[in-house]
């Protein structure tokens, strides 16, 4: 028998305890994938130990038991290869490994994503029943083991400030994109996730394909197993950048699509000829089997054809995220939000999307249940919590799009540093629900994301705790549409 | 290390935060959530 871990599963060794993930937890959304996650684990100290010999490759059942007994010489190599058996069989049962009787056979099954094959897998659940489930959750796991601690486990990194494109949305200012990290910066800190046991890395710019090394980049992360997210426009995609992002089972791409009329996706960007381009290069992606998501923030120019990139998306099996809510420019000039839609114009659009998308209010409905659990003690979101952003220049921030709110510079300072002592990052890690007053007793909260940097930069103090009075706008149009729609199909 | 058979300690079902790269495409890439979902 063969066994081999999956293409789209991460594991991390704590050395007292191992930790599974699926990749998807942390990629984009796929076409329909929704219900095919297999979540997260947390394996004993020897249980890592059997999962740590694993790799890509397929292994026999006794070279993996060989591997496993030169670590435990207290136990007969006939118990390892039990115990091999059934808990290698129990993972495979919950998607995270797959077994085969030839190495082929084991490979064949480890089904890698493709356009092609969107379909939602089947894990077997007809073998070791008699093995309880444990109750408890990762997340209870963990914060007992680091005793509530925080640990860093997504970085995004902005390896280039510089951008071909000029879109008039960006919450980077213009003046601002002039520069990249250098190389030696970047393996350093990818060194450094490594060190911290690091799960996902986002990679963005500017526009990241316009670093020299970006290709390099791309393979460190593919050597060093991290979960990957490439942010670019595509227009500078070449068979190079294809091969590399081909080779990592673990790299997803985000792309901005605002149009599929060359004037308007164009006028946004600001550079002539940019639609054709990217929708190319989302082709070249789709041809390769590199799982990639559009994003398409609505805005004036592209609010009535905004569509037509849904649809295109959904044509070609790519899951396409659309989204009025433009925040300002991280130097707190706002002259990028004079083409954010006013609210008459995103309720024309919340309005469109109950007509046409069946599921709209059921999952504005979902999200409001959800956090009608919300406590006065919850943390706000994951900024310094689990993640946090370094700059082409070292400069580390909390989270994407608030780059002046510098907390510390991986120049100068290691990041676990940082994460642990900087002044900046405990006061955002403690801040609480209960420090938004207002929007404790907010009637809508139910309906609210909030948002620490969308407050921050259209605040010309840059203060994360003044609440942003448009967003309140937009959550209070979605509770009233919400109840209306409700009050006239299910009230009637 | 003295040897125990391997055992799953903890697990959890994907919970996907309020906050997900899919779920913030104004350009601005959000943060995944951490292990568990949170």
């Amino acid at each position: 028998m063969f066994f081999k871990l999956k293409s789209n599963i991460l594991f991390r060794n704590f050395e007292s305890f191992g930790y599974i993930t699926d990749k998807r937890n942390f990629g984009y959304k796929q076409t329909n994938n929704n219900n095919n996650h297999v979540g997260d684990k947390i394996l004993s100290e020897s249980g890592a130990v059997f999962m740590s010999i694993l790799g890509r490759e397929p292994q026999t059942l006794d070279e993996l038991t060989k591997e496993i007994s030169t670590q435990f010489t207290d136990i007969d190599v006939r118990t390892i290869k039990d115990d091999a058996t059934e808990f290698y069989c129990l993972l495979e049962r919950d998607g995270f490994i797959v077994s085969g009787k030839t190495f082929q056979e084991c490979n064949e099954k480890d089904t890698k994503f493709s356009y092609n094959l969107l379909e939602p897998e089947t894990t077997r659940k007809d073998s070791f029943e008699n093995i309880t489930s444990p109750e408890k959750s990762t997340l209870d796991f963990l914060d007992e083991f680091f005793e509530g601690k925080p640990q860093l486990t997504n970085l995004h990194i902005e390896i280039t400030s510089l951008c071909n494109e000029r879109c008039l949305h960006c919450y980077i200012p213009h003046d601002y994109k002039i520069s990249y990290m250098e190389s030696d910066l970047f393996y350093d800190i990818l060194r450094q996730c490594k060190d911290m046991r690091l799960i996902h890395l986002t990679i963005s710019g500017g526009e990241p394909m316009l670093h020299k090394n970006f290709v390099d980049f791309l393979r460190k992360c593919n050597e060093y197993n991290l979960s990957v997210n490439v942010l670019s426009n595509l227009t500078l995609l070449n068979d190079e950048i294809i091969k590399e992002m081909k080779a990592n089972p673990l790299l997803d791409v985000q792309v901005s699509l605002y149009s599929m009329d060359s004037n308007i996706h164009d006028e946004i960007t600001q550079m002539k000829g940019s639609l054709k381009k990217t929708k190319n290069a989302i082709l070249k992606l789709i041809e390769n089997d590199i799982p990639l998501q559009i994003s398409c923030p609505i805005m004036k120019q592209n609010k009535n054809c905004y569509e037509d990139v849904i649809n295109w998306a959904k044509k070609h099996k790519i899951h396409a995220s659309d989204d009025y809510g433009i925040i300002a420019r991280y130097n707190h000039t706002t002259q990028n939000l004079s083409c954010r839609l006013s609210i008459n114009e995103i309720k024309e659009i919340i309005d469109d999307k109950v007509v046409n998308d069946s599921k709209y209010i059921e999952q504005v409905e979902a999200e409001a249940e959800k956090k009608r659990n919300m406590t006065l003690t919850d943390s706000i979101c994951s900024v310094c919590q689990s993640s946090i952003c370094i700059a082409d220049n070292g400069n580390v921030y909390p989270c994407a799009g608030w780059q002046d709110y510098i907390v510390g510079n991986a120049k100068v300072t290691s990041i676990n540093d940082i994460w642990d002592n900087s002044i900046k990052v405990q006061y955002l890690r403690n801040l609480q629900k209960k420090d938004f007053p207002k929007c404790i007793q907010c009637p809508d909260k139910e309906f609210c994301t909030m948002c620490m940097v969308r407050n921050a930069n259209e605040n010309p103090q840059g203060d994360p705790l003044v609440v942003n009075e448009f967003f309140c706008d937009i959550t209070r149009l979605n509770k009233k549409i919400s109840l209306e729609w409700k009050e006239k199909h299910i009230g009637s | 290390m003295s040897y125990t058979k391997p055992m799953i300690l903890a697990q959890s079902t994907v919970q996907m935060a309020q906050c997900r790269p899919n779920s913030m495409p104004s350009g601005r890439p959000c943060n995944p959530p951490a292990p568990g979902g949170r």
